[in-house]
């Protein structure tokens, strides 16, 4: 067989799918939705195959905001609102690094950072049980 | 036996696992059963809630893989709820418990939870002499058939329970069988695959937990959410095939240059699994990424489907055998020895197995 054109199958792996105009079209309307009337919305990117480089070219396109938010739990997260307020760029990746997700949230604050109740009902918990050894020492010295 | 009583927030506060953190294995998880990731909170709520059903966990004419991927999901800390979640009654690999004292754990587990235990089946049942494979002298025909009566459901871990897999292959030494040919009175789901995929077996076993039902299933009883699209249409390698670049051996510059494998035997257009999407290995790759075509592991018969390396457009094969008789008798002879010996094999046909889903399991 004859040899393949390196740089050809390069710019044929970046056109890719043809999905990522897709997942833009929904952001976009899912935006509209979000202003509108505040109906948050997540997309799932797992849920549409689509090529590493048309990934990264998403991730291009929509662009950085103002907020980079990093989360340690369970592995690292982090929150990324894009250059369009209102749209973040989700990821979370276990404590081997590896990624376990990736999402589109259009939403004002993706619900990963905001505090949860349990853990600030623990946290008061923790805080009195630290308060009361700090008298103790207190009283001591 | 496992029992747990310990309300779920206070398990997480005892591990150091926030929260946060359990959203966020929420979250992830939906991702996985192919559900919105609106619906977290709903898996949360479940994974908290007391109920826990008591699974069975039976293992025949199988080689301990199946058991051995779902031994491998990923982030063994969190995902480890699942396995909190339920209660693990029986497994012989995996409990402590050994001989006449794991046997009557069995019993007692079936006994105190008759009609509503979920039953975990890997490998098949030999229908032919009962000493092929017996568990504490009982065959597994007879521990199948028990075991079963008191299931609320059934879920067949791996090609060789849901299809017959090797043991079931061409001349089938043992009369191999999958369950569903055996119980035809109880929802079955079919988790094919050799081995399936960790995080599938899982989610399956999720979803039954979050929701009380089974997933909803195609016509071979395996969950439409994992199974409903083939390797193909989700293979990275798609375009190539489409625009007709194929690799044609395995080092050409077409393999190189991650060319489509349907040449070399891929059967990725015919094999329905998520192995393209959530692939193995913590999702570090699958078998096409790694360059070989796909085996159709999680399809009935694949392994009597003809060669791994021959194109789908070839068909099945007959035997080696065959062709050298052909070859000395000649054409007409050839014939009819192909036509003897496609006789004598059982005709490649899918099991019917009696998967339904089930509104409230």
């Amino acid at each position: 067989m004859s040899r393949p054109d390196l740089n050809a199958v390069l710019r044929q792996r970046a056109r890719g799918t043809g999905n990522m105009v897709l997942v833009l079209h929904e952001v976009a309307h899912a935006l509209e939705a979000l202003a509108a009337r505040g109906e948050a919305r997540v997309i799932d990117l797992s849920s549409l195959p689509m090529t590493a480089p048309e990934l990264d070219r998403l991730t291009d396109w929509l662009g950085r905001g103002e907020v980079i938010a990093q989360i340690e739990a369970e592995g690292r997260s982090e929150a990324m609102e894009t250059a369009y307020p209102g749209v973040w760029l989700v990821t979370h990746r276990d404590r081997d690094d590896m990624l376990r997700g990736r999402y589109i949230e259009i939403t004002p604050l993706p619900e990963i950072l905001r505090s949860q109740p349990a853990d600030i009902a623990a946290a008061g918990r923790r805080m009195a049980r630290a308060l009361t050894h700090f008298s103790d020492l207190e009283e001591a010295s | 036996m496992i029992r747990r009583q310990q309300p779920l927030s206070e398990r997480l506060e005892a591990r150091g696992i926030s929260r946060r953190s359990f959203l966020k294995f929420c979250t992830t998880t939906a991702s996985l059963l192919a559900l919105s990731p609106a619906l977290a909170p709903r898996i949360a709520e479940a994974l908290e809630s007391p109920r826990r059903p008591s699974v069975i966990w039976l293992s025949f004419q199988e080689c301990t893989g199946c058991s051995e991927s779902i031994l491998r999901a990923g982030a063994p800390s969190i995902e480890s709820l699942i396995f909190e979640a339920i209660s693990l009654d029986y497994h012989e690999t995996l409990q402590a418990a050994a001989g006449h004292q794991a046997e009557a754990a069995r019993e007692q587990a079936m006994a105190e939870n008759a009609g509503g235990y979920i039953l975990v089946v890997d490998g098949s049942v030999p229908l032919g002499n009962a000493g092929f494979s017996t568990v504490a002298g009982q065959s597994n025909l007879d521990t199948l058939k028990a075991a079963a009566a008191g299931a609320a459901a059934i879920i067949c871990m791996g090609t060789c329970s849901a299809f017959g897999g090797i043991p079931y292959a061409n001349p089938n030494p043992t009369g191999a069988v999958p369950v569903s040919e055996i119980i035809t009175d109880k929802p079955i789901v079919n988790v094919p695959g050799c081995p399936p995929i960790p995080a599938v077996m899982t989610s399956v076993i999720a979803h039954y937990i979050t929701f009380g039902t089974l997933p909803e299933l195609d016509h071979l009883g395996r969950p439409k959410v994992f199974y409903g699209q083939n390797i193909h249409d989700r293979c990275y390698r798609r375009p190539f095939y489409e625009r007709g670049q194929f690799a044609e051996t395995f080092d050409d510059e077409g393999a190189k240059a991650g060319w489509c494998l349907y040449k070399l035997g891929c059967k990725g257009p015919t094999t329905y699994n998520a192995c393209a999407v959530l692939k193995w290995n913590d999702g570090t790759s699958f078998p096409i990424e790694a360059g070989h075509g796909c085996l159709g592991c999680s399809e009935p018969n694949f392994w009597d489907g003809g060669s791994f390396y021959k194109p789908l457009s070839q068909g099945t094969e007959i035997g080696g055998k065959t062709l050298i008789a052909a070859g000395v008798a000649g054409i007409a002879g050839g014939v009819a020895a192909g036509v003897a010996n496609r006789a004598k094999q059982k005709t490649l046909r899918a099991p019917k197995p009696e998967a339904k889903k089930e509104d409230k399991a």
